[in-house]
């Protein structure tokens, strides 16, 4: 999928068929046309946060080095990349290209 | 944060503007009744609901109308044929029974069908068909009972999975000196209160017997249905209650009653899957508008998890349970037991 072809330069931007709320720091989102819901915790709601202008997969990952201690994270790149991926898959986050 | 609900239509007709031109279709409404703080006038008469004094405009319209038998735009390829509509218009036909067509959060439209029982269409008009006006007007309605006690300005609502015991379990806490807010169908409205709905509950015969409750003399909701209306009188309370907690039972392979604490995210599920009715939200399109309203109400409240045994269970655990939580006390975690 998605996942493998991503690189660190992709320019991501949140689709724009989806919504998404705050509840107690975490995030619910819902992909409007396909009624279906998805929640955000941690980290991940700041993925959403940075994505609030287009940016790059190397500047969301960047974000949460700021935001979060990833010293124990052995692979951030790689977690990161899958978990975008993810979130492409989903439809919640459009690719740029 | 930061939404125009001001800008919301139903917020802004006044009676002296605007008239739903529904009025003009109507003959008399010689009844007039209070349900869910709103003044319903109908020309049906409605032994479940409360009856008030006419007090100019009503809040909602019920009356016999022109309905199709069939949605006039009907998709073939559409599954729900029974059920139809577009923002604010419900269009729904329960073979047999009745046809209903619902507007604007005000009119209530009805047609009889050919040998179709007033009473079982009553059940469906205060129903679905109210259910339907309610969400129009904006409210967040959710499948549960909601119980207080008459002291309090707050309230539980029991959530779950159809049988879980929801009914049963509101009943059982009446017994404990609570009153019922609403059986059924909790409307939430913008100030994040639930609305007071029918001075009845449903009792089935087997929790009739289970609570050593008599159904000499109660009135069968529908012919043939082993379930009886129980009447609240003074144990049914009139004035909308702000949210104290939400209770969601579940069914688990547990040897005694578990409770624990539902937080984040998984809140907003857990009432998101207890909608009354959810699928008319599609219709009237407010999906969008529920993701934002039902997190509001999730932050706003708190939600516990109470698993109870699946069958043949004491019910006088659960009651424990469900008072000492009302009385602030915090959820024994099964997991904190642990070593």
């Amino acid at each position: 999928m998605m996942i493998g072809t991503m690189d660190l330069n992709a320019k991501l931007q949140r689709a724009p068929n989806v919504i998404a709320t705050e509840l107690d720091g975490e995030m619910v989102m819902m992909h409007i046309e396909k009624g279906v819901y998805f929640g955000l915790s941690g980290s991940a709601t700041q993925v959403w946060s940075a994505l609030e202008t287009p940016s790059t997969l190397r500047e969301v990952i960047a974000s949460i080095e700021t935001e979060f201690d990833v010293s124990e994270v052995d692979d951030l790149t790689g977690v990161m990349t899958e978990f975008v991926g993810q979130l492409v898959d989903q439809g919640l986050v459009d690719r740029v290209d | 944060m930061g939404r125009n609900v001001g800008a919301r239509r139903r917020t802004t007709v006044t009676q002296d503007t605007m008239r739903h031109p529904a009025m003009n279709e109507c003959g008399p409404l010689p009844y007039v009744y209070s349900i869910y703080g709103l003044a319903l006038a109908s020309d049906l008469a409605l032994p479940e609901l409360t009856p008030i004094d006419r007090v100019g405009d009503p809040d909602l319209v019920l009356r016999a109308g022109d309905v199709p038998p069939v949605w006039e735009e009907t998709d073939p390829t559409k599954l729900r044929s029974f059920l139809d509509g577009g923002p604010q218009h419900m269009w729904m036909r329960i073979p047999g029974t009745v046809r209903m067509s619902v507007r604007d959060g005000f009119d209530i439209a009805y047609a009889l069908e050919p040998g179709g029982m007033e009473d079982a269409a009553r059940l469906f008009l205060l129903g679905s068909g109210l259910g339907a006006a309610l969400m129009q007007r904006g409210y967040v309605v959710i499948h549960g009972n909601a119980i207080s006690l008459p002291d309090r300005d707050d309230a539980i609502v029991c959530i779950g999975d159809s049988g879980v015991g929801k009914s049963t379990t509101a009943i059982a806490m009446m017994q404990r000196g609570f009153a019922i807010l609403a059986d059924d169908v909790c409307p939430i409205g913008p100030d994040g209160r639930i609305e007071p709905g029918m001075p009845r509950a449903k009792l089935w015969q087997e929790t009739a017997a289970q609570l050593s409750i008599s159904t000499d003399g109660l009135a069968q909701i529908r012919e043939g249905d082993a379930k009886f209306n129980l009447p609240l009188a003074e144990s049914h309370c009139r004035e909308a209650r702000a949210i104290h907690s939400f209770v969601w039972l579940v069914p688990a392979d547990v040897d005694a009653v578990q409770c624990s604490e539902v937080t984040g995210v998984e809140k907003f599920t857990v009432l998101r899957n207890n909608l009354y009715r959810p699928e008319f939200l599609q219709l009237f399109d407010l999906e969008v508008e529920h993701l934002g309203q039902i997190a509001r109400i999730a932050e706003g409240s708190r939600v516990f998890k109470v698993m109870r045994p699946r069958s043949g269970f004491d019910i006088d655990p659960l009651l424990d349970a469900i008072s000492l939580l009302y009385n602030g006390g915090e959820p024994v975690s099964p997991a904190a037991l642990q070593p």
